[in-house]
């Protein structure tokens, strides 16, 4: 997978993009500070795993490639009913776009019910508040799809449980 | 160079303007004759340019064959010379600057692209024996922007004998794209018709360079077919009013660079070296990211030039966590134009039997650093190491790469 023009990961046609804009990125002090903000990482100090899928209330989703330059993971941890997120954390490699949305985006769901989070509502947030550049639309978006990823998964494990 | 306390090492994307123009400016601010004009200032600007032309030229170990043209630098150069020239068949290798690319595009020519080996990597019919060219250029980046890699002149030689062996009635011209080993990388010119320089690499003003070429094989295409035209200052190469200012303090500086090549290319050797010591033993400590250097710590390198992959961080992420104290570029400075990552890494890989998966791997996380010899061992070691280090620590705790073991 590979974004020459048209990423097939987030839809965003980057070669309009890069047209519209000059050189260099300029990130806003706030999409600065939630990148190196290490709340939300999956990590302790000591590089341990906070959050482990398999437990019964941890769902975890991903989005990206290496080859579109951005991956992140973010796994939710949710309360008995699987309802409200308790908890949220991420991995990313990717750039200062895609680490202070996916931070600033735990912070943000975090206490929210799951079902009842936009993930579109969540993205237009995202970029908004971090003030991100046009040309880093695309790393807004993972967050709200890995949310999406997880709601799926939520879905099709309670099917099953019906049947 | 501090400035301030900030450490720039982004030399090859520009240097800051060098002492010696600091010094000399005034001096030199008062060439401000035309020099076309028939009056005592219009001389006195005319003879400082042909004395400054001659000084330069002789400094660069050049013959009385060769010449040079001003420009507004290494991208106008290489149009020139495209457009002058103007092949029908153009061969350059598949990790040139967007100004060769480009460039060609904008020729009627057939392209071919040839990788390290010498392998054709497109349209391999172009060169067929059916095929009649008359004029060929063989355009090729002598030092890499990106990576430092030298292609030596031999190389191209050869490349030149089995192009003329299949076309001897064609004209061939050589020209190398010099912008990163002017006055930097000791270099064989004998046999190459012409080289494009920016000025700005080097510590002088941006917006000015030149075509330094061979009069006998050159010289008519460039005055016959020039790409600016207008009032034929510059025997008729370039038109626009000639900078005797800008002549005369670049004739200085690069007296003072040819004057310590080879000093300041030993210096730059040891100052990249102490980098291949303190980056790996900084990256090993974590397990979520790797270290690959693309740019080697040997002679087929620019030794001012050290590009590598921070495996499991972007390159941008990287450039942008350590931007407050430290300047270093993600590849290329128009490679942010473009998300996709690096094409010249992605090649480079490519030719080495690299997956496309890990091509698009290193190309975007790669990071270049680039200096001149004002840099120190001290400002390597109490700046550089703790910024880069406290960046990679949290970066790497959001990676989620697994090292391969």
């Amino acid at each position: 997978m590979s974004c020459n023009g048209q990423c097939d990961t987030c839809n965003v046609d980057h070669s309009v993009e890069s047209a519209n804009r000059g050189h260099g990125i300029s990130y806003s002090p706030l999409a600065i500070q939630y990148a190196q903000n290490t709340t939300y990482l999956n990590r302790d100090e000591n590089f341990n795993q906070i959050l482990v899928e398999n437990n019964t209330d941890i769902f975890y989703g991903e989005f990206g490639s290496f080859a579109c330059g951005d991956i992140v993971n973010l796994w939710v941890k949710l309360d008995k009913d699987l309802d409200t997120i308790l908890d949220a954390k991420f991995l990313s490699t990717g750039c200062y776009g895609s680490l202070s949305s996916s931070s600033y985006g735990c912070e943000q769901i975090i206490g929210k019910k799951l079902f009842e989070i936009d993930s579109k509502q969540l993205t237009q947030d995202i970029m908004e508040n971090l003030e991100l550049p046009q040309i880093k639309k695309h790393c807004s978006i993972f967050i709200g799809q890995c949310l999406e990823q997880i709601k799926e998964k939520i879905k099709k494990s309670s099917e099953k449980a019906e049947k | 160079m501090i400035n301030g306390d900030f450490l720039y090492l982004d030399y090859a994307a520009t240097a800051p303007i060098s002492n010696i123009i600091m010094r000399s400016y005034y001096e030199a601010v008062e060439i401000f004759g035309n020099p076309a004009a028939f009056y005592k200032k219009g001389e006195e600007a005319y003879q400082v340019i042909q004395k400054s032309k001659q000084n330069i030229l002789k400094n660069l170990n050049h013959n009385e064959d060769w010449n040079i043209m001003f420009t507004s630098g290494a991208t106008e150069s290489i149009n020139s010379i495209f457009y002058s020239f103007n092949p029908d068949l153009i061969i350059t290798t598949d990790l040139e600057h967007h100004a060769v690319k480009e460039a060609v595009k904008h020729t009627s020519a057939n392209w071919i692209q040839i990788n390290l080996f010498n392998v054709i990597t497109d349209t391999p019919n172009y060169l067929s024996k059916d095929k009649d060219y008359n004029r060929i250029l063989i355009s090729i980046i002598g030092v890499n922007n990106e990576t430092g890699l030298i292609i030596p002149s031999e190389k191209i030689q050869d490349i030149k004998k089995y192009v003329q062996n299949i076309y001897p009635n064609a004209v061939i011209i050589i020209h190398i794209d010099f912008t990163q080993g002017f006055c930097k990388i000791p270099y064989d010119m004998t046999n190459i018709d012409c080289y494009s320089f920016s000025a700005h690499k080097i510590g002088f003003f941006k917006g000015f360079g030149g075509l330094i070429y061979k009069k006998s094989t050159v010289e008519s295409y460039l005055i016959n077919n020039p790409l600016i035209k207008g009032g034929h200052q510059q025997n008729g190469l370039r038109s626009g009013t000639e900078n005797p200012t800008f002549i005369y303090l670049l004739d200085k500086l690069i007296e003072e660079h040819m004057n310590n090549l080879l000093s300041n290319y030993q210096k730059a050797q040891i100052l990249k070296s102490a980098f291949y010591q303190i980056l790996p033993d900084i990256i090993k400590k974590y397990n979520t990211i790797d270290l690959l250097f693309t740019s080697k710590n040997t002679e087929d390198y620019s030794p001012y030039i050290i590009n590598f992959s921070v495996l499991g961080i972007e390159g941008e992420s990287l450039v942008s966590a350590i931007g407050n104290k430290i300047g270093i570029s993600t590849g290329s400075a128009c490679s942010e134009e473009d998300l996709s990552g690096s094409e010249v890494i992605k090649n480079y890989y490519k030719q080495y039997g690299t997956s496309s998966e890990n091509q698009d791997l290193y190309a975007n996380s790669a990071v270049r650093i680039s200096f001149d010899t004002t840099l120190t061992i001290n400002q390597i070691i109490d700046i550089f190491q703790p910024e880069f280090e406290n960046a990679i620590k949290t970066l790497a705790r959001a990676s989620i790469y697994k090292k391969e073991n």
